[in-house]
């Protein structure tokens, strides 16, 4: 029997179970799903297939055609629409051969990509400037009102990076003059800036500030990038596609959510408590320059309006911003799309994932680099991530991670999600 | 003794009704029920169509011959009646925000007197459970979404509504408003377009909306030894501050 069929028959039987519908009749490929399940069935039957396949129910329901007939029918929507469960992810990868290199096969429908050797540019260097102060987990938990130990063991986040009084425009500013100094560039040699941020310190005209820190030719365009948590990964994006024009880009993230999110009781408090506050910056060259430069060897983004939902920000009553995440199908959601996305980097570039020199992993929480590192069957000293001692960084976490780890020779995988959906994953080379 | 008409939902070709009575006590809820099928094997057996032809959500209804009926947890609204004579008035808009703001969850206790047990996408009680099977939360529009697919081989589409619930998160609930269902019928030919007037009908309703919660009759399915489940639905979708049939 066709697996993807066996897979969805596997889990209809433990839907029908769990919610003691179990008559011990064993469903076959042409059951219909009128016969098997009422409506709140199949929707918890969506549920658990959408989870397993890092998806929502709504761009399977999507794929069927909002219409269900037999398993068997629905197997067939969802290959057509490359869904499957990551368990058999693999099966159908060996069996159907490669996916286009346009789509990776748990992911959605607008996924993007360049992999041309002619486009290869240069991360000249990199640079993170982190805020003096840390919020040790305790202090967390007794703001959240929650027991000793609780933030560490649901998130892994020991502390985080809080920026208090420091001025954290001035902090993105120091991180590009040190990378500009890293990379042995002037000030005057920038040719484009690009400012990425989630939670900006400056609601508006934050390039333009940082073009003036920076000291920036006048000349020098300075743009904003959203994106939220692949943001840098967009930067790089703009960066590749116009450094043959530009030659010298200088990409900022700053993030500073806790000018923006409140620690209370409650799911946004603990929402809030998961992000820190982080500046990093980063050189693409058209040219090798600097000493540590590692070429960019490949990219891609994707996005899934549909499990926007996953990430919320809303208007609390209070007025503030609220965060709102859907925790357990965002996570699942988060590690699927970029344990695909590793893989898809490996494999449309001959890379076997084991012979990775790292995976450089935004975190969502402090949990997710470890498991991310069990998916791909990698060590977890593999996986390189801050967010246990800084919190989730938002667009600064790559960078931070990056400049931060200690490397290995060899390629490097970077792998990032955040809300929209969005995801992106690149692949740098040795220096 | 008198009947606000409150909730109106669909079950199969009838209707199950539930009402608020006014009384010293306050604002007390019910759900009538036929006495024709008192020795029926299932209580919910409902109100026909032609029975309520013209009728109107928030109109008042005299409940003729009611007798409360033997406690079936969570389902304690229950009141056999002989007929349902209609009063030919409406409750007032503050009659209404009454009923709705009484008909709240209680502080401190769980809104149905037993904590719901929930599945990844819905919630639900055991039969036996509870102290209650019908109430009001105020919820933000944003909070609000609908869906719908069909089971092929059914007449009309399952529609459910996510809505996120205090403590219980997202939850995908079926809809099971007649009024609201109906007006997506009668102006949208097709599944996008009827999604899309039941979310515009609900923009309409203004920023806060007053969801009628309620809890299923029992529904056993397969393994008898197993308790029965009321499954957590959505039966009503009122502006809150402004409600209107």
């Amino acid at each position: 029997m066709d697996e993807l069929v066996a897979h969805l028959l596997d889990r209809l039987v433990q839907v029908r179970r769990a919610l003691g519908w179990d008559s011990g009749d064993v469903p076959r490929p042409d059951t219909s799903f009128r016969d098997a399940l009422d409506s709140m069935g199949l929707v918890e039957f969506l549920f658990v297939v959408a989870e397993e396949c890092g998806t929502t129910p709504a761009v399977i329901e999507a794929a069927a055609g909002h219409r269900f007939g037999t398993v068997a029918e629905l197997a067939m929507a969802m290959r057509a629409a490359s869904i499957y469960p990551l368990r058999v992810c693999s099966a159908v990868a060996k069996t159907d051969g490669p996916h286009d290199g346009n789509s990776s096969p748990a992911t959605a429908p607008t996924t993007f990509s360049i992999a041309n050797d002619a486009d290869v540019v240069w991360l000249a260097a990199t640079a993170a400037h982190l805020p003096r102060e840390r919020q040790p987990a305790s202090v967390l938990n007794r703001a959240l009102d929650r027991p000793a130990g609780w933030l560490e063991e649901h998130a892994n986040i020991q502390e985080r990076c809080v920026w208090l009084d420091e001025d954290p425009v001035e902090a993105a500013a120091a991180s590009g003059r040190a990378c500009l100094a890293r990379a042995r560039m002037k000030p005057k040699e920038v040719r484009l800036l690009l400012v990425t941020s989630e939670a900006p310190p400056l609601l508006a005209g934050l390039a333009s500030a940082l073009h003036t820190r920076l000291e920036l030719h006048p000349n020098t365009v300075a743009f904003e990038i959203g994106g939220a948590c692949t943001g840098y990964l967009r930067a790089l994006w703009l960066a590749r596609e116009l450094a043959p024009k530009m030659e010298a880009a200088l990409m900022i993230a700053v993030e500073a959510p806790s000018r923006y999110l409140s620690l209370q009781p409650g799911p946004a408090g603990e929402a809030a408590a998961l992000f820190g506050d982080a500046a990093a910056a980063t050189l693409v060259h058209r040219s090798q320059v600097g000493a540590g430069a590692v070429p960019l060897l490949d990219l891609l983004l994707g996005s899934d309006g549909d499990a926007g939902r996953l990430i919320r920000l809303e208007r609390a009553p209070s007025g503030s911003v609220a965060l709102r995440l859907e925790g357990r199908a965002l996570a699942s959601r988060a590690l699927t799309c970029m344990t695909e996305t590793v893989r898809e980097l490996s494999r449309r570039n001959g890379i076997a994932v084991p012979n990775l020199a790292g995976i450089v992993a935004h975190g969502g929480n402090g949990r997710l680099p470890k498991l991310l590192a069990r998916q791909l069957k990698l060590h977890e000293d593999s996986v390189w991530s801050s967010t246990p001692t800084t919190g989730n960084l938002g667009s600064a976490s790559l960078p931070v991670a990056w400049s931060t780890a200690g490397r290995r020779p060899g390629p490097v995988a970077w792998t990032a999600v955040g809300a929209g959906l969005t995801w992106a994953g690149a692949l740098t080379g040795s220096k | 003794m008198d009947m606000i008409l409150l909730d109106w939902t669909r079950m199969g070709r009838n209707y199950c009704l539930a009402g608020a009575v006014l009384d010293h006590s306050g604002v007390r809820i019910v759900r009538p029920l036929s006495a024709r099928h008192r020795n029926a094997p299932v209580r919910n057996v409902g109100w026909s169509a032609w029975q309520l032809d013209g009728r109107s959500r928030w109109e008042i209804f005299e409940l003729l011959g009611p007798e409360p009926a033997a406690a079936e947890p969570p389902h304690l609204e229950d009141l056999w009646v002989r007929a349902l004579r209609p009063c030919r008035r409406l409750a007032t808009v503050e009659q209404r925000r009454q009923v709705l703001a009484a008909t709240g969850r209680r502080d401190g206790e769980p809104a149905f007197g037993a904590p719901l047990h929930t599945t990844r996408a819905g919630a639900f009680l055991h039969a036996g459970e509870g102290t209650r099977s019908l109430i009001t939360l105020v919820l933000s529009r944003a909070s609000i979404a609908f869906a719908a697919s069909t089971r092929s081989g059914m007449t009309e589409p399952d529609y459910r509504a996510a809505l996120t619930l205090p403590q219980l998160g997202e939850r995908h609930l079926p809809v099971k408003d007649h009024h609201l269902l109906q007006m997506a019928e009668q102006q949208g030919s097709n599944r996008e377009e009827r999604i899309a007037r039941l979310n515009a009908r609900l923009r309409d309703m203004g920023e806060s909306i007053a969801v009628r919660l309620g809890l299923s009759r029992p529904f056993q399915w397969g393994d008898a030894e197993k308790p029965a489940v009321c499954w957590l639905m959505a039966d009503g979708f009122f502006s809150a501050s402004d409600p209107q049939p």
